[in-house]
């Protein structure tokens, strides 16, 4: 049963963060196309910005492997 | 799962892109200050050149009428092209900011049959970003009279033409102008209540300011007439209802226009100091309207307000171009041009 | 690398200017000095220059109202023998241009006026015919009965009581005798009018304009036709009209289609060559001259250096004088930045296309990037069965590209790189098309599997993290040292020691190496937190905690390149349940193929953040002006205006 727990809390981890991500790219992601189609020198602007929230489910990833090496 | 908002992000994105394209104030006064020869030049390289130099070997032109067709194009193009990249909300409620060409339209038609000054040898400069074609406002600016003019719109088949015709019909039959615009104005409102009542949120709540504003600024222009003893008994005609601001019974009481005013944005455009000519205080009122219109652009990144900004910014750039234009044209001062540009800072 | 530049000073004689700029654009490595604009074009054009813009910007306008943008294939010898037919030079040749241009354009308009005065008519005509076909019976019957008829435009909404009132109306205008006479029909335009056909006995015809008035209602005059004919009693005349305005349309079109095979190359020749004129003559113009002398200054790469100078030499001979010297530091900011890397750094060199030109004097990190980004890149696919196919592609596109489009030739360099890298890394990892190798070849990993050991691929990622972080950050500081930028220098520095001291305490904390390192950690800390005081302002410590965030970033090389080591098992799984047999392999070659799409998209893309994000934000400053020498355009390869 623990086990199951972890497990979950694991999926947990790193799917919300990957909701939460997701999110905030498809929000970026439309205004950055619609400004590198205007302004296409601010292309690796767009692309920094477009990374920013992808910390989020990295953080996520290393709590969810940390859990999972619990299991052992 | 293609929400409207969805489209404000990007929509939004590209039209904030866009508008660095617009003259900043000091580049317009730098304009102003120039000569003709340095207009057209920055005309012919710089951001209007796509449409200017389509024009500039025309031999039916003169230099003047060339530049204002430019400005024409340019601002009609990006207009359109803005409103074709908006889709579900934005796109409606930017259908109705924009039939502001319309309105702007029907009542350069509405004065014409009203002084009947049919004379004019070169074709108006329609706003033509609204619903209503080139074709129509022609046709309808060339009839003969109100009841050709009628025909034209009846041909036409256009329900948002409809708009003009009674306002023709009041003309027609009243022979008060401020009467039949009065009607135009009810008509356009009327028509565009029930987008509008579509979008009960912040977004639908800019378009539905921008037509109260609208009222209020034509009741206030009626107050100032009546005042000016420009009205008599018999032509006076009523307030209209619907303002964003100002009571319209508040202000048929109102013996100074402070006490209508007060507390309104309206009020910023009184306290430039006593008055002053008619037209002077039109003119600050019409500015309130402008510097509240733009300053809408910079508000929320993702909501109306940046196509609305954009709109009232591209329009506002149609009239100070105008205006640098003629004035450099006719020999004006330059901070007399400046004067009478509208503040994009 | 950012090649080096030398400042030239030419100095000649005015007369030789023409030739000399000639010779400078036909070498094609200048970069002339220009003085910013300051205000609104406050250096007034030359009145040759002026018409000549105009000109340019006329010609251009007239190409677009012909529909013309043929210019790849715009034949050379055309401009040049309209080059020989024409004279630039004088003022009054460049009149006569603009008047025949201004005809011509005055041609075309009529043509297209014509076109759409036809368009029109048609279209009038066709709901002409339409209506008088629609009313054509009742009108030629009520005639005939010698009524009197009317048309009329009636709002549609109107229809029912206006009927209702005009029928009462004539029949109480009717004494009781006789038989009250009204008859109708209609026809709906558009959503909301009507025309309404009216049929009366004549006497009545002032009481139905009375009640139409009354609705608002406008009297509606069938058109005429062209012969002169209501299009009503001669619907044939309409008809006729409609089969031959069509041809006359199709014989319009032609003309203007043939104007403009003729005349597009034509224009767009002169267009070439008053572009090519004009832009010498805009630099004659910048020439500052003093008597009988100019002089024209710019920058060129030291490498061109001997070749220009002996060329100019050879050419004028003592007529010119040239000086030269290096930029100034007070000078780097205006220098040129030509990127000058060797050839297999070269590709990489497109990253920095997406950017801001790095400063003069400043690091150009392509070589660096040429060194991370395919390892990142191969870390994250780790799959030899992977590589070689990107390997196969790139090759193939390489052979490609190579002579035709310099962009994708850097961009096959590039995966080429890549797939070499992701072969190693297969090797490390032990993967060929995922477990495939292990299962048929017993292929053994030199290092970890990582599906297996995610740990150390995960350690090893954040020390290469903390690895490239510190060298963005050296590199930082370096370049405010260079720029005597002191504030800059420490606070980079600090993040530095910060850094490493935070690495080693955790090193420390999971005894990771025999050794006491509490006292290395603390130096580095507290010489860190001094540099971090020193720097000045509260974002040095903001910096160093992203930096912290940036070393953990590093963490997605190992995540993605989990996902797809394990993607790539689960489609040879598909062959172990599914058995050898076609589906199973069709399953399994498609879930290959999916990966191998992610997999690319994916280390590219994130090795790229990886470098933009937390690289390039430690060091890289956009403040460079892009190399711009003056060259002449050869060939038909015209920039397309």
């Amino acid at each position: 049963m623990e086990k199951a727990l972890i497990g979950l809390a694991a999926a947990l981890a790193v799917g919300i963060p990957a909701l939460a991500t997701a999110y905030a790219q498809a929000k970026i992601g439309s205004a950055g196309a619609a400004t590198v189609a205007e302004k296409p020198e601010t292309s690796a602007i767009m692309i920094i910005l477009e990374a920013i929230p992808e910390t989020m489910v990295i953080l996520g990833f290393v709590v969810a492997i940390m859990l999972i090496l619990q299991l052992g | 799962m293609r929400g409207h908002s969805e489209n404000y992000s990007y929509l939004c994105a590209a039209l904030r892109a866009r508008a660095a394209r617009f003259y900043k104030w000091d580049e317009l006064c730098a304009l102003a200050r120039g000569d003709f020869k340095a207009l057209e030049s920055e005309f012919l390289e710089g951001r209007y050149s796509e449409s200017y130099r389509s024009q500039i070997l025309s031999s039916l032109f003169s230099p003047l009428r060339k530049i204002e067709l430019a400005i024409m194009f340019e601002i009609t193009k990006r207009l359109r092209s803005a409103h074709l990249k908006a889709e579900g909300e934005p796109h409606e409620l930017m259908s109705v900011i924009l039939s502001r060409g319309d309105l702007h339209n029907f009542r350069i038609i509405l004065r014409r049959f009203a002084s009947d000054r049919s004379g004019q040898s070169e074709e108006y400069l329609w706003h033509l970003y609204g619903n209503l074609s080139r074709d129509f406002f022609k046709n309808v600016w060339e009839a003969d009279d109100i009841s050709s003019a009628r025909k034209w719109i009846y041909l036409y088949g256009d329900p948002y033409g409809m708009i003009l015709d009674e306002a023709l019909v009041t003309l027609q039959s009243t022979g008060n102008l401020v009467n039949a615009e009065r009607v135009l104005l009810l008509n356009y409102l009327k028509y565009h209540q029930d987008v509008i009542s579509k979008y009960q949120n912040k977004n639908g709540a800019i378009a539905k300011e921008f037509l109260g504003r609208l009222v209020d600024l034509w009741n206030l222009n009626l107050w100032i007439h009546e005042r000016a003893g420009m009205q008599t008994k018999e032509t006076r005609v009523g307030y209209l209802p619907g303002g964003s601001w100002i009571d319209d019974k508040v202000l048929s009481k109102a013996k100074v226009i402070t006490e209508a005013v007060q507390g309104t944005p309206w009020r910023r455009a009184i306290s430039k100091g006593a008055f002053m000519t008619f037209h002077e205080f039109q003119w600050h009122l019409q500015k309130e309207f402008w510097i509240w219109q733009v300053s809408l652009f910079r508000r929320d990144p993702l909501g109306f307000e940046v196509p609305f900004g954009y709109i009232a910014k591209a329009l506002a750039e149609w009239s100070n171009l105008n205006m640098i234009a003629i004035g450099i044209a006719f020999g004006l001062h330059p901070d007399e041009i400046i004067g009478r540009l509208i503040p994009v800072k | 690398m950012i090649a080096e530049m030398i400042h030239l000073k030419i100095i000649g004689l005015q007369r030789d200017s023409k030739d000399l700029i000639e010779h400078i654009r036909d070498l094609g490595v200048f970069h002339v000095e220009i003085e910013e604009a300051v205000e609104y074009r406050q250096i007034a054009d030359e009145p040759m220059v002026e018409k000549m813009k105009f000109l340019r910007a006329g010609i251009l306008g007239l190409l677009e109202d012909l529909g013309w943008n043929d210019w790849s294939s715009l034949p050379q010898d055309l401009v040049e023998s309209i080059g020989n037919a024409v004279h630039l030079d004088d003022m009054a040749a460049l009149d006569e241009i603009e008047k025949s241009l201004v005809e011509f354009k005055g041609r075309l308009s009529e043509m297209a006026h014509e076109i759409r005065a036809f368009e029109e008519s048609i279209f009038a005509l066709k709901q002409v015919h339409y209506i008088a076909n629609h009313f054509y019976n009742f009108f030629t019957e009520e005639k005939k009965r010698g009524k009197a008829i009317s048309f009329w435009l009636v709002e549609t909404g109107k229809i029912s009581g206006l009927l209702k009132k005009l029928e009462r109306k004539i029949r109480s205008a009717t004494p009781v005798v006789e038989r009250p006479y009204f008859n109708h029909k209609l026809l709906s335009q558009g959503e909301n009018i009507s025309i309404m056909a009216l049929s009366v006995n004549q006497d009545k015809i002032s009481a139905v304009h009375e009640i139409m008035d009354e609705f608002g209602c406008i009297s509606y005059t069938m058109p005429k036709t062209i012969v002169g004919e209501s299009a009503i009693e001669s619907p044939m005349a309409a008809q006729m009209e409609l089969k031959w305005l069509p041809e006359r349309l199709e014989r319009a079109k032609k003309t203007l289609d043939s104007t403009k095979e003729e005349w597009g190359p034509r224009l767009a020749a002169l267009y070439i060559l008053i572009d090519d004129r004009l832009e010498s003559l805009i630099l004659e113009n910048r020439l500052s001259s003093e008597g009988e002398i100019f002089t024209l200054t710019g920058w060129i790469p030291s490498s061109e250096f001997e070749k220009v100078k002996s060329s100019l030499k050879n050419r004028f001979g003592e007529r010119v004088l040239i000086t030269w010297r290096s930029p100034e530091p007070r000078e780097w900011p205006k220098v040129p930045i030509l990127l000058d890397n060797p050839r297999w750094a070269k590709p990489f060199e497109l990253f920095l296309k997406l950017m801001p030109m790095p400063g003069y004097k400043s690091t150009d990190p392509t070589a660096f990037i040429a060194i991370f980004f395919p390892l990142f890149a191969g870390c994250m696919i780790g799959d030899i069965g992977y590589g070689l196919i990107f390997l196969l592609i790139g090759l193939f596109s390489l052979k490609a590209f190579r002579w035709k489009n310099p962009i994708l030739k850097g961009v096959s360099q590039i995966l080429i790189n890549i797939s070499v890298m992701s072969i190693i890394w297969g090797f490390l990892y032990g993967e060929f098309f995922g477990d495939l190798g292990h299962r048929l070849f017993h292929m053994e990993p030199l290092w970890v599997e990582r599906t297996h050991g995610i740990i150390p691929v995960m350690v090893f990622t954040v020390s290469l993290g903390v690895a490239h972080v510190i060298l963005g950050l050296a590199l930082g500081a370096y370049e405010g040292v260079k720029y005597k930028n002191r504030h800059h220098t420490y606070e980079r520095l600090g993040t530095l020691f910060t850094l490493l001291g935070i690495v080693l305490f955790v090193v420390g904390y999971f005894n990771l190496i025999e050794l006491n390192l509490v006292p290395f950690v603390v130096a580095l800390l507290v010489t860190g937190l001094a540099l971090l005081i020193k720097g000045g302002n509260l974002s040095g410590f903001v910096e160093t905690i992203g930096s912290v965030g940036n070393v953990l970033s590093y963490i997605r090389i190992a995540a993605i390149g989990l996902s797809s080591a394990i993607l790539a098992m689960v489609a040879t799984k598909f062959v172990d349940v599914l058995g050898v047999t076609f589906f199973g392999i069709l399953l399994a070659v498609l879930i290959h193929l999916l990966n191998l799409i992610i997999a690319i998209a994916g280390s590219v893309l994130h090795s790229a953040r990886l470098h933009y994000v937390e690289f390039f934000g430690k060091f890289y400053e956009g403040k460079g002006k892009q190399y711009r020498p003056i060259k002449r355009r050869r060939g038909t390869a015209w920039r397309k205006p």
